[in-house]
């Protein structure tokens, strides 16, 4: 799921960059720093939105660097159990397919695919078919979030198609 | 006594009640009575004597039952097997034949009482027995009762002789005895003796209960196989141990999975059938084990090769031997054995089983359930019901009995109810009782009337774990022990758990998980892996190949060996790399590697990535851009690391002084206490205690109390205490390390000094400023307290050198290099030097230390000293002839032994470069002209864009050759231009000053070496991005010379 919210970074800026181009710095240090992270408490950080107050730094004594709280507003993205979500297969193996939806890696276990889909460790690349519907990477597949791991720094999230609406969408 | 009567009788005991009475026994009861009688008769100290021998009676008829059972053949098994009631008699019957003091008549009349009187003649005998056991005359209201633990011998109790007889021989012993004492019954000596028993599980003893020691002897007397002649006895208070029963029986459930002990099926998972009332055996199934093929030779097949688990064949059978093939029923009767559905059916003894800890693998069930699946293949559901019936065995069967109960739930676990009423009832464990009932408190969800449902006890067995898919878990037993994973699937009583580390899918019994956030590394702790070996080691494999870990799983390991090859071995096949020690390999430029180290292939794909193993040939690197690791040749490796390393000599000290050096002026020497190098580093030691004692070695490193030695013997590093070891003097003598490093002229870090004037910025420094330029400097420093010691130990840097520095002359340096002695060179400093700055008084026999040494004009080297160093090998002479900037050339400690021993002089310590490049140094400052040369040979790096100030022409350094005394420049023109130390002045290269966006490299300062990309520029500075790191960081500009990749 996604969320909109504001969250404070503290950025340490060498002397060096204290000068007129600092905010700039900050700024750009603050992009660098926290998009494309992933915390297990608000999930992936997608994107900055807007750097709602840059707080006026401080000396730390003894080293001359400065810290700057920073108050942002970000795009979070957070999966939870139950979430549907779209996801696009990255990889098919025999043990089941992974598929990606946005940074978030997800697990779809043989044991979750539905029985009809058999897998084809022949085909290339490999795929799970039935009569009408094919699996392989590049599919657009609905998923269903199971589990998810929440690492320090990833999530990994298992998933099935094994229920009503899920599956490769057309 | 009884017991030996009862082995003897044993079967006409049983048939005594069952009304075929025989003549023989009238006989005997009508003798037991005669006893009991005279018994009667006895004083009342006996009174604790009976019970004493009722009590060893029982116990030890319950091991006489056990042998007797196993000389039973079949058929008799089922007579065997009495009802409860004609048990009793025969225990009640047991104790009586002790010498009861109040037995009434019992047994004369047996022929003639149906049931019921029996019943009723027991009830009386049996209370009068007890009245007369207890102490006072009037039988006490619960006097049928005493508690078995209070009955214990005592001294007036008959005694117990314990006799060896040959091993095996117990029961024919034991029996012989009894019939030569039933044979002399009515004597005295008859009375005399008790009870004869041997003790399954003890082989080669018998007991005899006896009054006396001759008695005793006397029943043993002649029989064969005995050895009476040396009877032990037993102590009393040991009495009971001999005749305890170990009261715990594991009670079994049919289902439940148990272990066979030993022979053929050792091992081997067994499922019980059903038990065989009152008795210690039960009926089992296995996976037969048979060898069809030895029917077929005729001969038994050799031992040790066991035959495969598999369902019985009746097809192999009577190939191999029809004769023996029956059929009843649906049973297979073949060479003795039964089989019924394959499965082969075995009545075993309970000792022969494990019953605890038999922790079945669904590997193990699954194999059992082939058979179960039978034709129609459901083995999914066959496992299934198997292992559900593991689970109800092992949390409430066999547990139970071991008052372990449930010891696989815990308090907050969530479970399902399987059994009863409130099957399929959901809740959360609340506490686990000791008896085995688990308090859990269910969701009723819509049930619940009031607020909170309350805690419902259930029995272990009737528990299942419950898992969601999707849960984190941990397997606790068996042989996916320890790892982690996600549940993906659950059925009854099996989940399929998708593993972290190894990504594959696992199947696991429900009772073996449980809900955990840790991440397991599923190879440690393994009892079957090799332990500690760990993902990204080094491990050796087959031949000289070595390889790191990719996956450690618990039977298998994925290996990255050194061709780049990934294989999976099994954990035996490797061996972990030895040594403790951080292995170094040199890359493509000369550097040192190390892991963590940031590298880039020097050729081909040029992929980046950290070091994870570096070994002499190849080097495993973790990419950079994906998650795999790959191999490659050390020698073709680029370290990107700013780190330099000690195996270029010059690198390490510039890199050092660099930082330091700056505008420290003379703090900076304070400072160099601390840090810098170790006066011990290269020195010659020899360990004089400890397991390399008497061993020779150079310092290679010093870390705290260890310092790690390279043995001279065979070149291998140790690391030895710094009590152990002895450092030797060049002198000959040696004393303790802990001496020398306190000794002034060797305590100070010897570096520190010279590594902080060694650079370019250093001229900004009072020391910094080497030859001319110090006489700032060392103006400043001349003050110094104390020559001999402060400044000694300040100024090791000088290798050792004390820096006599007496105020009157700026220039007074005690160089202890200088003198002869100074082969080592910081010895030569022993004894530092006086404060007036006496060369001769120095320690170390120095002759010429003090040269007063007039900075020569060319940019204060210390031309000088090398004139009277007799060409020291220390390198003092040769770097002075070098340049100027001897300083800078920090302890040459060992002489040409190592390579941070500037064998050669590479006048790393340029001060005083020219050009722009000079920070400017307060004082005077050599000319540029004569010690640019240096400068350019101190930061030359190949790649490099210069510009020859000379002609204006723009090149790169191809090469730097000849020990960094030449340098091959290409220029742009297309020609090449070689530049040697007669033409560098000459030449003049300067590096081309670098612009934003432009790829450099850092040819000074603490990033010495590294290449990246100069983001932009404030001033003098440029903010200076290496490869591979995110931020960038503030370099001075002229330590930043463009870099050529194209070259």
């Amino acid at each position: 799921m996604f969320f909109h919210k504001k969250l404070t970074h503290t950025i340490t800026l060498h002397p060096s960059f204290l000068g007129p181009r600092m905010r700039e710095f900050v700024t750009k240090r603050l992009y660098k720093d926290v998009e494309g992270t992933c915390t297990g408490r608000y999930g992936y950080i997608i994107a900055v939105v807007a750097i709602l107050e840059i707080q006026i730094g401080k000396i730390i004594p003894g080293l001359g660097s400065a810290e700057f709280e920073v108050k942002y507003s970000a795009i979070l993205f957070k999966p939870f159990r139950n979430e549907v979500l779209d996801a696009v297969v990255d990889s098919v193996s025999k043990i089941g397919f992974l598929a990606n939806a946005g940074p978030l890696r997800i697990f779809v276990s043989q044991t979750l695919i539905p029985a009809d889909m058999k897998l084809d460790m022949n085909s290339n690349p490999p795929s799970f078919h039935s009569d009408d519907q094919k699996i392989e990477k590049g599919t657009l597949v609905r998923v269903k979030v199971n589990g998810a791991r929440v690492d320090a720094t990833n999530i990994i999230a298992i998933g099935t198609i094994k229920e009503d609406y899920l599956g490769v969408i057309e | 006594m009884a017991d030996v009567e009862d082995m003897f009788d044993d079967n006409s005991e049983v048939e005594r009640y069952s009304e075929e009475d025989e003549d023989e026994e009238e006989e005997e009861d009508e003798r037991y009575q005669k006893r009991g009688r005279e018994d009667a008769k006895k004083s009342t100290r006996r009174k604790r004597t009976k019970t004493t021998s009722n009590f060893l009676d029982i116990e030890a008829s319950v091991e006489t039952d056990d042998e007797d059972y196993d000389d039973e053949d079949d058929e008799a098994l089922g007579d065997f097997i009495v009802e409860n009631e004609r048990e009793l008699a025969t225990a009640e019957q047991d104790a009586l034949r002790h010498r009861s003091a109040a037995r009434p008549p019992v047994f004369q009349d047996d022929d003639t009482l149906d049931a019921d009187a029996i019943e009723a003649q027991l009830r009386e005998r049996y209370s009068g027995y007890a009245t007369s056991g207890s102490r006072g005359a009037a039988p006490p209201i619960d006097a049928d009762w005493v508690p078995q633990r209070l009955i214990i011998p005592g001294i007036n109790d008959p005694h117990l002789w314990m006799s060896r007889c040959s091993p095996g021989k117990e029961r024919d012993v034991v029996l012989a005895a009894a019939r030569r004492v039933l044979q002399w019954s009515g004597s005295a000596k008859y009375k005399g003796v008790y009870s004869v028993y041997c003790r399954d599980g003890l082989s080669g003893y018998i007991y005899v209960e006896a009054r006396t020691l001759a008695d005793a002897q006397a029943a043993l007397e002649g029989i064969p196989g005995v050895f009476s002649s040396k009877m032990t006895l037993v102590p009393i208070d040991d009495m009971i141990d001999v005749v305890k029963v170990k009261s715990h029986m594991p009670k079994l459930n049919p289902g439940s999975w148990v272990r066979v002990r030993r022979g053929n099926y050792a091992g081997d998972l067994a499922q019980v059938v059903s038990i065989l009332e009152s008795s210690d055996s039960v009926e089992v199934r296995l996976l037969p084990r048979l060898d069809y093929s030895t029917q077929v030779n005729g001969r038994a097949s050799k031992r040790g090769t066991r035959p495969a688990q598999r369902l019985f064949s009746i097809e192999d059978a009577q190939r191999a031997d029809p004769r023996t093939l029956t059929s009843r029923q649906n049973e297979i009767l073949w060479k003795n054995d039964r089989f019924i559905n394959g499965y082969l059916h075995k009545d075993m003894r309970i000792v022969s089983l494990q019953l605890d800890n038999v922790n079945p693998t669904l590997e193990e069930i699954a194999k059992f359930a082939a058979g179960e699946a039978g034709e129609d293949g459901d083995e999914q559901a066959a496992i299934a019901a198997l292992a559900n019936q593991a689970a109800a065995a092992t949390m409430g069967g066999v547990e139970e009995a071991n008052g372990l109960g449930a010891r696989d739930l815990q308090q907050g676990e969530q479970v399902e109810v399987i059994e009863g009423d409130l099957a399929g009832v959901v809740g959360v464990v609340r506490s686990v009782e000791g008896n085995n009932v688990i308090r859990i408190e269910p969701e009723l969800g819509a049930l619940a009337r009031g607020k909170r449902a309350g805690t419902m006890s259930f029995p272990a067995s009737q528990l299942r774990k419950r898992f969601r898919t999707g849960d984190h878990v941990k397997v606790l037993n068996g042989r996916h022990a320890n790892e982690t994973g996600m549940v993906l699937d659950v059925a009854d009583a099996v989940a399929t758990v998708y593993t972290d580390v190894s990504k594959s899918e696992i199947r696991v019994l429900t009772k073996d998980l449980r809900v955990s956030s840790d991440i397991g590394t599923s190879a440690k702790g393994g009892e079957s892996v090799i332990v500690g070996l760990d993902v990204h080691d080094l491990v050796h494999l087959d031949g000289n190949q070595m390889g790191i870990v990719l996956k450690a799983g618990k039977d298998m390991l994925t290996v990255l060996d050194d061709r780049n090859e990934t294989r999976a071995v099994p954990p035996r096949a490797v061996r972990p790399a030895r040594g403790n020690f951080e292995r170094t390999g040199v890359d493509f430029n000369g550097n040192a590697l190390r892991r963590g180290d940031a590298v880039r292939e020097a050729s081909g794909a040029r992929r980046q990535g950290t070091v994870l193993q570096v070994t002499r040939f190849s080097t495993f690197i973790k990419a950079r851009d994906h998650d795999g690791a790959f191999a490659v040749r050390t020698r073709q490796v680029e370290s990107l690391s700013a780190r330099q390393n000690s195996l270029d000599p010059y690198a390490t000290r510039s890199v050092r002084g660099g930082d330091r050096g700056r505008g420290r002026g003379r703090g900076g020497r304070v400072g160099s206490l601390r840090g810098g190098r170790d006066p011990l580093l290269g020195k010659t030691v020899i360990a004089n205690r400890g397991p390399y004692k008497g061993y020779v070695g150079i310092v290679k490193d010093v870390m705290g109390n260890s310092v790690r030695v390279e043995l001279h013997t065979n070149a291998r590093v140790v690391n030895v205490e710094k009590d152990k070891l002895m450092v030797r003097l060049p002198s000959g003598e040696t004393i303790p390390v802990v001496d020398y490093t306190s000794m002034p002229g060797t305590g100070a870090p010897q570096s520190a000094a010279p590594s902080r004037s060694s650079n370019d910025d250093a001229g900004s420094a009072g020391w910094g400023g080497n030859g001319g330029a110090a006489d700032g400097g060392w103006a400043a420093a001349s003050p110094a307290p104390s020559a001999s010691a402060g400044w000694a130990g300040a100024s090791g840097g000088s290798d050792s050198g004390g820096w006599g520095a007496p105020s009157s002359s700026s220039r007074g340096f005690g160089d202890a290099r200088a003198t002869p002695a100074a082969s080592v060179a910081s010895p030569g400093g022993f004894g530092g030097w006086d404060a007036g700055g006496d060369a001769s008084s120095s320690g170390g026999g120095g002759s010429g230390g003090w040269d007063a040494p007039t900075p020569s004009s060319t940019g204060g080297g210390w031309d000088a000293a090398s004139s009277t160093s007799g060409g020291a090998a220390s390198g003092w002479g040769s770097t002075g002839n070098a340049a100027g900037g001897n300083w800078g050339t920090p302890a040459p400690i060992t002489p040409g032994a190592l390579p941070q021993t500037p064998g050669g002089p590479y006048p790393q310590t340029p001060g005083n470069t020219g050009g722009y490049y000079d920070a400017p140094t307060p004082g005077a400052r050599p000319s540029d002209a004569s010690s640019g040369p240096n400068g350019f040979f101190s930061w030359a790096v190949p790649r490099a864009v210069v510009v020859l100030g000379s002609s204006n022409q723009r090149g790169t350094i191809r090469e730097i050759a000849a020990e960094r005394q030449q340098a091959i420049i290409q220029l742009e023109s297309g020609s090449s231009q070689v530049i040697d130390r007669n033409s560098v002045a000459r030449l003049d290269p300067r590096p081309v000053r670098a612009e934003k966006r432009d790829r450099v490299v850092v040819i000074r300062g603490t990033r010495k070496g590294t290449l990246g990309t100069m983001v932009g520029k404030d001033g003098t500075e440029a903010l200076f991005q290496a490869d591979g790191d995110a931020t960038w960081h503030p370099e001075p500009l002229r330590n930043l010379a463009i870099y050529n990749d194209n070259l």
